[in-house]
């Protein structure tokens, strides 16, 4: 299967990292996803990548959980307009920081921007919105 | 040299006469036949022997212009050479072309008659 | 509808049609014109404004970029772009300014414009939603009114395709704009990264539907399709288009989980890309509507001139239309009160009552009523032209009548009473028969005035073109005013130029009674001892006219200036007082007048009272070339003396001495008589006048035996007689040509009883025509009498008796000249020379002269004479004179003297092989002609040339010859050698004729001497003596041949 992704891959017209990191992603080949994801994030300026890596390094996919790499890279997506990394910040603040007043702020407001992950990590950290 | 006959036709009797008188004068003239119109003139000429016609252009009942051309019309007739006597030029024109060989005017004076009378005894 | 009416709908009909077809074209036009130019200012907006919506939509997608990522992304790009958006805005600004039209129409547009720095702010601040900005700002509030005022391009439907241009440029901006919103829109959920909810998914299709539309166009301009569909299909456009579509499937896939595997910006990039190949079509669409309505602009633009220039002439036309019609209306009431009148004139009324009431130019009755009135009116004029030509008819004819049966009886009396006058008569009967002469004179005289004048009056009157001989005929008329002028001791002189000798053509009757009618009047007017003269005189000639200036003059009572106008007028004199006193019924100067301008000239006047007058008129005659020799100079050598009394003038003095220098004569005046008595023997005769002399002196002259020729008046005739033993001749006035001529005659002939010095020229008189003529003729009289004097001038005469004959005669026989005559039956002269003109023409005959014989002799026959193919005519009865100058005419190569002829008859007689034959005589005396000659000829002519041209001739004659060089060479060859005729040439150079007088005096042989002179001079008395023969410079050797043969034949 793997093998097979790779050699359709290059006839996609829109072949780039960012895209295959997804297909990893999608097919749970967290390594290959995150290698590909930083090669976009690095080569292609993408910046939906940085969301990718820092879920990664959250939830500890593809590389063991650093919770620095992962506010730094959610920081970066978030700036960008991602919300859903406005989410996953939420919850590495939670853990790094343990400040649920700023994780909340941004849990509400990420669940205004129609993100569902908000909601499931206030559900998990039992947050109220 | 030989007499000439000539007959005289003119409606009026003076001038009858006196081209009558003037003839007899002439030495020329042998007989004179006096006519008064163009039945006369043609009764005339059937009977006699005449040289010489002299003709009143302007008469009635005939006029000289038809008298001429029957003159003109008779083999018998149409050598005798005919002298109009005119008034008028007109007619005297039209009597020429219709056959008269000479004019005289009148009024008529001896000596020209006399000359006309010269020429065609001559002929 | 009347004739106006029908005539307006007529003229003004097309033009009002044509008029409002051209003003309808010209605004139909004018409008679309003007369109096209709105469009073209609309798509110059349109490309302001659509780039106002271009950045715009930009700068809304970087706003969408710079919200989403909450103001971290793209800030200063943002910045530039508002810049960019500001520029383009300005621009749009600066465009509406200069353009207020728009300008009015922007508002909406412009204050929505206005508030972008506002919203820009709040975007700055993060202060707004997303969709709000980017949706209800951007693309509502902004670009919305702004694609509207695009779309207005769409009311301009002046074509269909410029209405399918301008849809489909439409969807193209529509599409841009939509694929404007896509790209934003997408970009902001991509960038946002979490799943699209329902209503967004919504959304996005309706914009996928929007902004695809381009694809779809349906465009009927073929060209702008093609353009469009190869930007379209383009490798790299396809390739964005479906890279697009492939992009979008990626992100669809992806809706739920918000996983999107597509970069927000490269979402933007392609979809910019995408737009920019929306903005090419749009761009190709922009400027084929332009060219469209280009093309279109300069339609309408052709079309407005030219439908102007329609306009403009439809409307001259109608009003040079109007004008014409107002013409045509006026000439129809104009003649509509023409015939109005006519109407009312009595005759109309008369027939056909009032109807000019009925009369109506307009209306078909009314036009039948003016039908109905010409009819008449025609009808009434045909009748009254009848009876006026009946009535002039008539009055012709009573006219013809009249004058005969009036001059009849006249002729009777006239004609007896000169009878009686011959008559013996005692003196009372003479006086008795004089009076009656005279008294019927003048009735005749009165009579003719007066029928003449009817005769002018009814144009009547014919002028003859006959053969006269002006002299005699104008000398016998003056001639019978001798007595009466005598009588009023009246000095009658006459003029008349001796140049008139050569015949004349015209009327001389007339020409005569002018004549007398005025020296009738001078005479009358003229106090006893005055003058009254007649000079007619020879101007000149005029293409074979002569030009013959008349005058009467008198020392008369004379006319005053005032009634030298009326003097012309018939029946007026110069006033009653004078018809009392002079009598005269006053018609004679207006007949005169009338007979000379019918005959061409035109009777003058000047007078002065007391003084006299003269009446004068100059008329121009054909002249007849004659044969007769003229007398000029014919008596020269001859010297009279003449008397003239100083103290008392007479006109026929100066005439007397014309009439003898033109004969040749030395005249000789003398002033006092004892001079003239004492110079006797200077002059051969005197010429005296009664009037200047008394007896007592004339008895002086009779005494010397001095030859006296004495002029007189007729009233001293029994004076006169008595004397006449002791005159040469007497001479009563008037002393004209002839009398003068005939003096001179009579001098030579009958006083010197010498015989005429016959010059021993060749008389041309005698000339004769050897040719064949053809009479064709009728009477045979009158064939005898021509045939009588053409045989009289040597012709010979073949005689045909009608036009047929003749043509006939023609064709078979050779003649030289055709007298035809005109009346004739079977086929007239006419006929009969078409015949033959035909026949030369046909068998290219050379054509031979036909001479009409007509009695018709009238001014202008000859034209018509000559038109039908004459040559030539002559009147009848026949002229000698006329004949011979048509003889010479048409004949002159004919010519041959008497002698010839009779050589040539016996020349035809005995035909013999010799050269030349010599008549019997001539033969004989050959014989005797002696060896003792060296030559025969002597040639002596005035160049070496002409003597060995006339050597040749003598040559061919044999004869032997001898040429002189010049004079002296000539005296030298008569001296030593001995020749039977020696011929001199007087023009030779040192000719001198008492050297041939010596030589020929002291010659022992008889040589004859022959002079040769120019035709146009004369031999001196003395050259007559000396030579033997006088010869004029013809070289005709036949003639040649006669001259020696006549004195070799004489010889020895």
């Amino acid at each position: 299967m793997k093998f097979f992704i790779i050699l359709i891959l290059p006839f996609f017209a829109y072949a780039s990292f960012f895209r295959e990191g997804i297909v990893h992603y999608k097919q749970k080949n967290f390594e290959a996803a995150l290698q590909a994801f930083q090669k976009a994030a690095s080569q292609e300026n993408s910046k939906n990548a940085y969301y990718f890596l820092g879920l990664f390094y959250l939830k500890g996919l593809g590389a063991q959980q650093d919770l620095d790499k992962a506010e730094k890279y959610l920081q970066i997506a978030s700036s960008f307009g991602n919300e859903r990394a406005n989410c996953l910040l939420a919850e590495v603040i939670i853990l790094k920081y343990k400040d649920f007043d700023k994780a909340k702020k941004i849990l509400i407001n990420g669940k205004k921007s129609g993100a569902y992950e908000c909601q499931q990590i206030a559900k998990k950290y039992k947050i109220k919105l | 040299m030989k007499k000439i006959n000539v007959l005289v036709v003119d409606d009026d009797f003076i001038n009858l006469k006196l081209l009558k008188t003037m003839l007899m004068k002439n030495e020329m003239v042998g007989e004179i036949f006096e006519a008064k119109n163009g039945i006369e003139a043609i009764e005339i000429l059937k009977k006699s022997a005449v040289d010489l016609i002299l003709l009143d252009i302007l008469m009635p009942i005939m006029n000289g212009i038809e008298v001429l051309k029957i003159i003109r019309s008779e083999d018998k007739l149409k050598n005798i050479p005919v002298v109009v006597l005119s008034t008028d030029e007109t007619k005297k024109m039209e009597a020429l072309e219709n056959g008269a060989n000479d004019f005289i005017n009148k009024p008529i004076r001896e000596q020209i008659l006399n000359e006309r009378i010269k020429t065609y005894a001559l002929l | 509808m009347g004739i106006k009416g029908r005539l307006r709908l007529i003229s003004l009909i097309p033009i009002i049609l044509l008029f409002f077809i051209s003003s309808y074209l010209l605004y139909n036009s004018y409008i679309v014109y003007n369109q096209t130019e709105e469009i073209k200012k609309r798509l110059e907006l349109n490309t302001y404004i659509s780039d106002v919506i271009t950045q715009v939509a930009k700068e809304r997608g970087m706003t969408s970029i710079y919200l989403g990522s909450k103001g971290k992304l793209i800030k200063e790009s943002l910045q530039q772009q508002r810049e960019i958006v500001n520029k383009s805005i300005n621009r749009l600004n600066k465009y509406l300014k200069s353009h207020p039209k728009f300008q009015k129409e922007s508002k909406t547009y412009i204050s929505s414009l206005k508030l972008l720095p506002e919203m820009r702010k709040k975007i700055d601040s993060l202060n707004i939603d997303f969709k709000k900005a980017f949706f209800d700002f951007y693309t509502y509030t902004i670009n919305a009114p702004l694609i509207n005022e695009i779309k207005k391009i769409e009311y301009f439907a002046i074509s269909p395709e410029i209405s399918s241009l301008a849809t489909t440029y439409i969807q193209f901006v529509n599409s841009k704009e939509f694929s404007g919103i896509e790209r934003g829109f997408i970009s902001y959920v991509l960038a946002r990264y979490t799943p699209m909810s329902d209503e967004e998914m919504k959304i996005w299709n309706q914009l996928i539907g929007k902004a695809d539309s381009f694809a779809n166009f349906s465009l009927i301009v073929n060209s702008t399709k093609e353009k469009i569909e190869k930007v379209l299909k383009k490798e790299d456009a396809k390739e964005i288009l479906d890279d697009v579509s492939q992009t979008r499937v990626d992100i669809q896939r992806a809706v739920n989980d918000g996983i999107y595997p597509v970069d927000p910006t490269l979402w933007f990039n392609l979809q910019t890309e995408k737009i920019d190949i929306i903005l090419k079509g749009e761009k190709i669409l922009k400027d084929d509507l332009h060219l469209n309505v280009d093309n279109i602009a300069k339609t309408q633009l052709y079309t407005l001139i030219v439908s102007a220039l329609v306009w403009f002439f439809s409307i001259l036309v109608s009003i040079i239309g109007f004008f014409l019609a107002r013409g045509i209306y006026k000439n129809i009431n104009r003649l509509e009160s023409v015939l109005k009148k006519v109407a009312e004139s009595e005759t109309i009324v008369q027939e056909k009552g009032e109807i000019e009431s009925k009369l109506d130019l307009n209306t078909t009755e009314g036009i039948n009523t003016a039908y109905e009135i010409l009819e008449t009116a025609l009808k009434k004029a045909e009748n009254a032209k009848q009876y006026a030509e009946e009535a002039s008819k008539a009055k012709s004819m009573f006219l013809a009548n009249m004058s005969h049966e009036i001059r009849t009886p006249l002729n009777g009396i006239v004609g007896f009473t000169e009878l009686l006058k011959n008559t013996d008569l005692n003196e009372e009967q003479k006086e008795f028969v004089n009076i009656i002469e005279k008294s019927s004179e003048n009735l005749l005289e009165i009579i003719n005035a007066i029928l003449d004048l009817s005769k002018i009056e009814s144009n009547k009157i014919e002028i003859e073109n006959i053969v006269f001989d002006p002299i005699n005929e104008f000398e016998n008329a003056i001639e019978v005013y001798a007595p009466k002028a005598a009588e009023k001791d009246i000095n009658l002189a006459l003029f008349i130029d001796p140049n008139l000798e050569k015949p004349l053509k015209g009327d001389p009757t007339k020409i005569k009674e002018v004549l007398i009618n005025l020296v009738s009047n001078a005479i009358k007017f003229t106090d006893v001892g005055g003058s009254v003269s007649v000079e007619i005189k020879k101007l000149g000639n005029i293409e074979g006219k002569a030009k013959v200036y008349f005058e009467v003059r008198d020392t008369g009572i004379g006319i005053p200036a005032e009634k030298k106008a009326q003097i012309f007028e018939a029946f007026s004199q110069a006033d009653i007082s004078v018809t009392r006193k002079y009598g005269g019924t006053g018609l004679g100067l207006t007949i005169s007048s009338e007979f000379v301008r019918l005959m061409g000239g035109q009777l003058n006047l000047e007078s002065e009272v007391g003084k006299g007058s003269k009446f004068f008129f100059v008329l121009e005659l054909e002249e007849i070339p004659t044969l007769t020799e003229s007398l000029k100079d014919k008596y020269s050598g001859i010297k009279v003396a003449y008397y003239i009394n100083e103290s008392e003038p007479k006109d026929h003095n100066q005439y007397i001495k014309e009439y003898l220098e033109f004969l040749g004569v030395s005249f000789i005046p003398h002033t006092s008589i004892t001079d003239l008595i004492a110079d006797y023997s200077s002059y051969d005769f005197t010429i005296l006048d009664y009037d200047y002399i008394q007896e007592n002196n004339l008895k002086k002259f009779f005494a010397r035996n001095i030859p006296v020729s004495l002029i007189s008046k007729i009233s001293h005739n029994k004076k006169v007689e008595n004397f006449s033993d002791s005159l040469m001749r007497i001479i009563y006035e008037p002393v004209n040509y002839t009398k003068t001529k005939q003096l001179m005659q009579y001098y030579i002939g009958e006083y010197k009883k010498q015989k005429a010095k016959e010059t021993k020229t060749l008389d041309i008189s005698k000339i004769k025509f050897n040719a064949k003529a053809l009479v064709v003729e009728d009477n045979a009289i009158n064939q005898k009498l021509i045939k009588k004097t053409l045989e009289d001038f040597g012709l010979e005469v073949d005689l045909a008796n009608n036009g047929l004959e003749g043509f006939e005669k023609r064709k078979n026989g050779d003649y030289d000249i055709i007298f035809m005559d005109i009346q004739m039956p079977i086929m007239d002269g006419i006929e009969a020379t078409h015949e033959i003109l035909d026949f030369e023409e046909d068998y290219g005959q050379q054509h031979i002269p036909i001479i009409a014989l007509t009695a018709h002799a009238l001014k202008g026959d000859r034209e018509k004479y000559l038109g039908e193919g004459m040559d030539e005519y002559i009147t009848k009865p026949i002229i000698r004179d006329e004949i011979a100058a048509i003889l010479k005419k048409f004949l002159s190569d004919k010519i041959v003297t008497k002698e010839e002829k009779e050589y040539k008859k016996k020349r035809e007689q005995k035909p013999q092989k010799e050269t030349f034959i010599l008549p019997d005589e001539l033969e004989v005396e050959k014989k005797d002609i002696g060896v003792d000659y060296d030559k025969d000829i002597l040639i002596a002519k005035k160049t070496l040339l002409e003597s060995k041209l006339f050597k040749q001739l003598t040559d061919s004659l044999e004869y032997s010859s001898d040429i002189a060089s010049s004079f002296d060479d000539l005296i030298d060859k008569i001296s030593t050698k001995k020749y039977k005729i020696v011929f001199i040439d007087k023009e030779i150079d040192n000719y001198d004729l008492e050297k041939i007088k010596e030589l020929k005096n002291s010659a022992k042989q008889e040589t004859k001497y022959i002079l040769f002179i120019d035709p146009n001079n004369e031999p001196t008395n003395e050259e007559i003596d000396i030579f033997d023969e006088i010869v004029k410079n013809v070289i005709n050797k036949d003639l040649l041949r006669l001259i020696i043969e006549k004195f070799v034949s004489k010889g020895v």
